[in-house]
């Protein structure tokens, strides 16, 4: 099976996986590749990078409920979690804990040895001009507050030599691809991406990793934040497009990857709190966005001469719908109309009484208190909130109108479905059922999201035309 | 809405896939992203490598560049911080040479430390792994230097760093210098990151303080706007990498103050290799040029009095007033005197309504800056008002007069006296104000240091000396002594609390003449006198006086035509000052009048007098003395003539010739032709005389540059005789015996036709009267007169009351300086009347006693009674004082006396002459340096002189004893004999009863012989010593001061 190592740098990075799984959950195909995430951000506690490591484990786990047929595996469904998302450690039956050289709470000066130097060695003045007081009293446990300069020699040492790193270089082999997620106006992300282009690029001795297939998609401003005056942080993001022409600047001519995509806005459009250490940002559509060029550069093949990609929207609104979009981001929108229909459904079903599925295929009240069905649901409430953020975020990315189960043609905003309400898709889910005779596995879990998606693309799929 | 691409720029995408491009996105595309102003710096760190911070300073000049352009494009504080710090570096090291010469003080520095990349990045490979596996990657590709220099400044010791230089901007400062904004109470103000910045202050010459005041390029002064402009950013052939800052300073193309014909003259700026700085190609350079501007103080000092025009070169007034009570130092800066060549400064003020303006001429320009007691601008100095803060100063320089040989310029004095009207919480006190001297080299003019003369230097200044400091609970100021030895000086640097202003004194200068002048020095007991006469004429000796003050102070001396001059001077020193120069310093002018000869010999000096005695430093003569009380701090010595503290005495002789210095210089003399004659009392003996021997050798050669034989020693009783004789005053020179009665000491000298045969001296002066008898206690207080009078005295002047009053509660003070202090007052008191009323058995015993010694002395050596008997010495005047002004009454006491000891009748021709203290000088100005010393004898009232030393006195004591009971018996009827003529004569009224001080001359001398031979002989003296004096008077001293108290 091909892979795609993807690098999720920093908390963009890790925001942007958080998408990438939901749209392969919706349905999004990698094109064969086994999606590898390495999630690389020194910030010990920080929510979203459990909360990822937690919504990978539950698509890992619907995946495998998806493929399962007691002693062997099936192939993967079409549709919903087509993909296989597979971690390092999975690879590597090690530990992929990324995070364990700066594990700790460090600081900077201690980490690269200051009181080594003599009061009197000149050395100490270079240190000075390189890093301010603050830097090097700063605890590495709560990432580079913007501060690059001091995430290029953490991130490299915790590059260098780790065992994780090692092993991705193991188990990069020919033909799989290596994807980078980075932010350009942090610090994690601005200078985990470069560093990581280096260390690919570097690796002489395994041609599999330095000539693989590489592609980066490098997030630039789009979100602000706070005034840093009000929390005392160290983070302004009046200077981000400084920063951003600054980084911008300095990489010309320095870019690795074969694909490099760039995402951003013009304007700052939300403001978030300025707080380094929570960093729970909403689900913004930028970030789905960045999420979208993984499928992309998937479907591409090495290009003769480096590629810089980007990106545009039909119209410039506030609330984008599929309109607005653009016919580019049909299928994206598809993704998170189906998935956003299986989660009507998968919340209705259980309590439909009348529902031959019931009976013929055993969805009964026992399956939906199994724990495939349970883990589905949960990860539907994950995907619920976190499309409710990009609907309410700005930009929104607000294609559906999906809380009316009875009026659900409009269930994509600008495009009449022909499902008025939810017993359509029922329906559907019953013809598909029963054009499937075949009987080959007795996964009801997996007829469960192969008849619910028949039925949802049966209507959605004009979405695409 | 159209089509909008989801990034920081518009590119123009068709449709909304992801559209494949082969050029990316580039710095060229970057122009159009709006960008936000930032005013937080601690939040530009930008790029992914350590070296970012080199990054954000380039992109600092791009973003003020695009708001020097556009100033819709808010460059913001970060930014713009930067920048100006950056502007800092160039604009300090542009302008080294002046800090170095002008702003800089002792222990500050800038220096340009070279950093070899080569070797230290193996030192950080070593020491910090971690950080050298980031960074040497980067180093190669984002710096590309061998070298860094770092730009290091240094203040007590410390080391700050200011800035590394950088491929890209030239230099760049550290992070931790970068400042937030901090609003507190309606006000601005900046933070540094770091906290080893918060006490970096180094002012900018253009005013301000480097990295602390924002500044950007278009702020600054125009020298160095064109050595940026024109110099160091003008080559095409710049490296790519200063784009952005070159961009920046380019921009100023229109700037009115940028010129291409611009001149600068300039100078490699060093490294501490001694290596040219260049960075990057980037030649760096600092201004030579002479800044006229860089002369004037930031500050003027504005004193509450007027500066004597007469004594210091001061500021010139445009528009002077009459009612003018201030005055201003001259603002500049001690190099300015360079400029001038030791010519005067050429500066006006002008008063304004809130200002004034300082103009400076130099070579036909003018040069103008504004002081205002709150500057408005920081072009502006700022005025320190002195009377404003309630504090004041003033100096004195002694002497004000140099000679026109520079080597005889070998001593000079400056006393600074400073107060706080708020004592208590005082803001300006000594410690806080310094003077710094300069001297005029004859290339330049440099600064005298300050050095412990001890140490084999050639000249210099010696550590100044605090003398005293003020108290919360006085309201006189404290006082700092400044010495220079071995040079004069041109000029001084006051320093108060930090701000300075110019001083240049006004000196006298003697002029070379063939005149020389003789100095005749009577160091007495008691009193101390001096005349002067001019060598090659005969005139009368003259009493020491100057003709002009010899003391400059720096304050304007009051013009009044009915005061004296010292009148004028000393009211017109501030009240805090006043006593403390007074007591501290000495006459600003010895007149004859308000200070003259003859002087009290005594002694000020600092009450806790641990350290070395030094003139001025802690000791002086006490001019002031029986004028003005001491304080509490300082004590007085009168007995220094006997004491054997060679220092005090030193000090005395020291001023004494110093004042003489001035004397001579001011009559153009020629200082090392001059000839001095002191006395020698005859009783000095052994180590005290060679003390003075050695003192009067030293001293003058020192002083005067005269050699020991310009210098004649004289006895202080044969003296008078010449100058008598020479005023034909002794009618018959066939007998003469001169009475020289001191405080300490009679001498006495019998003249046979004109030559001295014999010499006697007596512990047995004037003091005895006023004195304790052999009270072995220094605060005895016993004495009859004393205690009659001190507590019903009066004095007609409320200073004196209360100086009498204070001298009484001095238990230091003994009865002696009180009763003298009376005496030396006596026109304001009715001393004399009432010792001459209550009193006076008991002067005709002393005078009696003195003359019947004297008689048998002569007549126990055969020498024929006198014919002439001659009064000297101010102790003599008590005889014409107190007993009688009839010179037939005096005669006959003397008469009777030498009738009852020589035998036969006597007529003898007695002299009192007016001139009584000055008659020793004056004797000692006529003698002849060859004429025949006198024989010196000590007289134990036997006629064979066997009693040579103690021990010959202790073998022969009873025979001794009843040979002086004898004469005491003797003595005790010729007292009653003369009291009953007295009487008779009418000199003794009702009110004194004669038999009383009879009874009590006559009673037993022996117990007292016998008290006082053992506690004043044997226990003084070992046997073996010689005896200088006599024991003749031992019992009579008791016996005078038992009548005090009757």
């Amino acid at each position: 099976m091909k892979k795609v190592f993807v690098f999720c740098v920093g908390g963009t990075g890790i925001r942007v996986m958080k998408s990438i799984t939901m749209l392969m959950a919706g349905g999004m195909s990698t094109n064969g590749y086994t999606v590898v995430p390495i999630i690389l951000d020194p910030h010990l506690d920080l929510e979203e990078k459990k909360n990822l490591h937690s919504l990978l484990d539950s698509y890992i786990n619907i995946y495998k409920n998806s493929i399962n047929n007691g002693t062997s595996t099936l192939n993967p469904l079409d549709g919903f979690f087509n993909s296989e998302i597979k971690l390092l450690s999975q690879l590597n039956n090690q530990s992929n804990d990324t995070q364990e050289p700066v594990g700790s709470k460090e600081k900077f000066s201690s980490y690269i040895k200051t009181s080594n130097l003599r009061a009197d060695d000149i050395n100490n003045y270079l240190v000075e001009t390189l890093y301010s007081s603050k830097n090097l009293d700063s605890q590495l446990s709560v990432g580079f507050k913007g501060n690059p300069n001091m995430g290029t020699v953490v991130l490299g040492e915790m590059i260098e030599g780790a065992d994780w790193f090692k092993a991705f270089k193991i188990h990069c082999e020919k033909d799989d691809r290596i994807f980078i997620i980075s932010s350009i106006f942090g610090g994690t992300g601005a200078s985990g991406y470069p560093l990581l282009e280096k260390k690919i690029k570097g690796a002489e001795n395994e041609p599999a990793v330095k000539n693989a297939l590489m592609g980066a998609v490098t997030v630039l401003p789009y979100y602000g934040l706070k005034d840093p005056a009000s929390t005392n942080s160290d983070i302004d993001s009046a200077n981000f497009y400084t920063k951003t022409k600054s980084a911008l600047a300095y990489y010309e001519g320095t870019v690795l990857s074969d694909y490099l995509y760039y995402i951003g806005e013009k304007t700052l459009k939300q403001v978030y709190e300025n707080d380094e250490k929570k960093q729970d940002d909403k689900a913004n559509f930028i970030e789905l966005v960045a999420a979208s060029a993984l499928f992309d550069f998937l479907k591409r093949e090495k290009p003769e001469t480096r590629q810089f990609l980007s990106r545009a929207i039909e119209k410039d609104v506030d609330s984008l719908d599929r309109s607005s979009l653009g016919k580019g981001y049909d299928p994206l929108v598809k993704s998170v109309a189906d998935y956003m229909l299986l989660s009507a459904l998968a919340g209705e079903l259980p309590k439909e009484k009348y529902f031959p599925l019931k009976k013929n295929r055993g969805f009964n009240e026992s399956f939906y208190k199994d724990e495939p069905f349970k883990a589905l649901e949960h990860f539907n409430a994950i995907y619920n909130k976190w499309y409710s953020e990009l609907a309410q975020n700005k930009r929104a990315f607000a294609p559906l109108h999906y809380d009316d189960l009875q009026k659900m043609s409009g269930w994509i905003v600008g495009l009449e479905l022909d499902a008025k309400d939810d017993s359509y898709y029922l329906l559907e889910m019953i013809k598909a059922s029963n054009k499937d005779k075949s009987d080959k596995h007795s996964n009801k879990f997996r007829y469960f999201l192969q008849f619910a998606y028949d039925a949802i693309n049966y209507y959605t799929s004009k979405i695409n035309k | 809405m159209a089509r909008i691409d989801l990034n920081i720029v518009d590119r123009g995408i068709q449709g909304t896939d992801w559209i494949a491009e082969n050029v990316g996105l580039t710095a060229d595309h970057l122009d159009e992203v709006m960008e936000q102003k930032t005013d937080n710096c601690g939040a530009l760190n930008s790029l992914p490598t350590p070296f970012a911070r080199f990054f954000v300073a380039k992109e600092a000049f791009r973003r003020v560049t695009e708001e020097n352009k556009d100033s819709k494009k808010e460059a913001g504080f970060a930014y713009r911080q930067l920048v100006s710090d950056i502007l800092d570096v160039y604009e300090l090291l542009f302008n080294l040479k002046y800090h170095n010469n002008n702003t800089f003080t002792k222990g500050q520095k800038i220096e340009l430390r070279e950093w070899k990349s080569e070797e230290n990045l193996k030192v950080i490979k070593d020491k910090m792994p971690v950080l050298y596996n980031s960074i040497h990657n980067y180093y190669s590709t984002d710096i590309k230097e061998d070298k860094l220099y770092f730009l290091v400044y240094t203040e007590d010791g410390k080391d700050k760093l200011l800035a590394c230089s950088s491929p890209l901007t030239g230099f760049v400062t550290p992070p931790d210098m970068d400042k937030s904004i901090v609003k507190k109470n309606n006000t601005i103000s900046y933070k540094f990151s770091g906290s080893q910045y918060e006490n970096l202050h180094i002012r900018r010459k253009s005013g301000g303080e480097y990295f602390r005041d924002i500044k950007l390029f278009g702020e600054r002064d125009a020298d160095f706007k064109n050595y940026m402009y024109n110099e160091l950013f003008s080559s095409d052939s710049l490296d790519g990498r200063y784009r952005f800052i070159k961009e920046y300073i380019r921009s100023f193309k229109d700037d009115v103050e940028i010129r291409n014909d611009y001149h600068l003259k300039l100078a490699d700026v060093m490294t501490d290799q001694n290596d040219p700085l260049v960075v990057n190609g980037l030649t760096f350079k600092s201004s030579d040029a002479l800044d006229i501007m860089s002369y004037f103080n930031r500050t003027i000092i504005k004193v509450p009095y007027r500066i004597s025009r007469d004594n210091f070169i001061a500021v010139k007034y445009k528009n002077d007033k009459k009612e003018r009570d201030y005055d201003y130092l001259l603002p500049f800066k001690p190099e300015i005197l360079n400029l001038y060549d030791g010519q005067q400064i050429d500066s006006e003020v002008h008063i304004g309504r809130n200002d004034i303006t300082v103009t400076l001429k130099y070579n036909n320009k003018e040069y103008k800056k504004t002081y205002n007691e709150d500057p408005v601008n920081s072009s502006q100095g700022r005025i320190i008002n002195l009377r404003a803060a309630r504090v004041n100063f003033d100096l004195g320089l002694f002497p004000n007069i140099l000679s026109y040989n520079e080597a005889e310029n070998n001593y000079f004095k400056v006393m600074l006296v400073a107060a706080d009207e708020d004592a208590e919480a005082p803001n300006l006190n000594v410690d806080n104000i310094s003077l710094t001297f300069f001297k005029n080299s004859g290339k330049d003019f440099i600064p005298i240091k300050e050095v412990d003369p001890t140490e084999n230097v050639e000249f210099g200044t010696c550590p100044p000396y605090v003398r005293s400091r003020q108290k919360s609970t006085s309201v006189d100021g404290g006082t700092k002594f400044y010495e220079l030895f071995n040079t004069s000086f041109d000029a001084m640097e006051i320093n108060l609390h930090g701000d300075t202003g110019l001083l240049i004194p006004v000196w006298n200068r003697s002029e070379r003449t063939n005149d020389t002048y003789t100095y005749a020095i009577d160091l007495g007991t008691s009193n101390t006198f001096i005349s002067r006469c001019k060598n090659g004429e005969n005139n009368l000796p003259e009493l020491f006086t100057v003709e002009k003050p010899i003391v400059n102070f720096l304050h304007e001396p009051l013009k009044d035509s009915q005061l004296s001059t010292n009148r004028c001077i000393e009211d017109s020193i501030f009240l805090q000052a006043r006593n403390k120069i007074k007591t501290e310093f000495l006459p600003a002018i010895i007149d004859g009048k308000d200070y003259k000869f003859p002087i009290r010999t005594a002694l000020c000096a600092i009450r806790s007098n641990a350290n070395k005695p030094k003139l001025f430093d802690n000791h002086n003569i006490a001019f002031f003395y029986e004028k003005l009380m001491s304080n509490n701090d300082q004590v007085i010595y009168t007995d220094i003539k006997w004491e054997k503290d060679e220092a005090k005495l030193k000090i005395f002789v020291r001023e004494l010739l110093l004042i003489i210095k001035c004397d001579i210089l001011q009559r153009n003399g020629d200082l090392n032709r001059t000839r001095l004659v002191w006395f020698k009392p005859l009783s000095f003996r052994g180590t005290i005389r060679s003390m003075y021997e050695d003192i009067w050798h030293k001293e003058p050669e020192d002083i005067l540059f005269i050699q020991p034989s310009q210098v004649d020693c004289f006895s202080e009783s044969e003296a008078p005789y010449y100058y008598f004789k020479k005023k034909n005053i002794i009618p018959n020179s066939d007998a003469v015996s001169v009475i020289d009665i001191g405080g300490g000491s009679t001498d006495f000298v019998y003249f046979q036709d004109n030559k001295p045969k014999m010499a006697n001296s007596v512990h047995f002066g004037c003091d005895v009267l006023w004195d304790n008898g052999f009270v072995d206690f220094e605060n005895a207080r016993e004495n009859g007169i004393y205690n009659k009078y001190k507590d019903t005295i009066r004095f007609d002047r409320k200073d004196l009351e209360d100086l009498n009053d204070s001298m009484k509660l001095d238990t230091l003070v003994k009865t002696k300086d009180i009763i003298n202090f009376w005496l030396g007052n006596s026109s304001h008191c009715d001393i004399v009347k009432s010792l001459r009323d209550e009193y006076k058995p008991l002067f005709i015993y002393h005078f009696v006693s003195i003359l019947f010694y004297m008689a048998n002395m002569y007549k126990d050596q055969n020498l024929m009674a006198p014919k002439t008997v001659v009064f000297s010495g101010n102790g003599s005047k008590y005889i014409d004082s107190f007993i009688s002004s009839d010179k037939r009454i005096l005669k006959e006491i003397v008469d009777t006396v030498f009738d009852e000891v020589f035998g036969g009748k006597n007529d003898v021709s007695l002299q009192l002459p007016k001139e009584r203290k000055e008659s020793t000088c004056y004797g000692g100005l006529y003698r002849s340096s060859d004429a025949e010393a006198v024989p010196e004898f000590v007289y134990q009232c036997d006629s064979a002189g066997k009693y040579v030393k103690v021990d010959d006195l202790i073998k022969d004591y009873d025979n001794l004893k009843a040979t002086l009971l004898s004469k005491y018996k003797n003595l005790s009827n010729l007292y009653k004999k003369v009291l009953d003529k007295m009487k008779t004569a009418g000199i003794l009224d009702d009110t004194i009863n004669p038999k009383v001080y009879a009874d009590c001359a006559g009673e037993d001398m022996g117990t007292p012989f016998d008290t006082y031979f053992k506690t004043e002989v044997r226990e003084q003296y070992s046997d073996e010593d010689m005896l200088f004096d006599t024991v003749f008077f031992l019992p009579i001293i008791n016996r005078v001061f038992e009548m005090t108290k009757i």
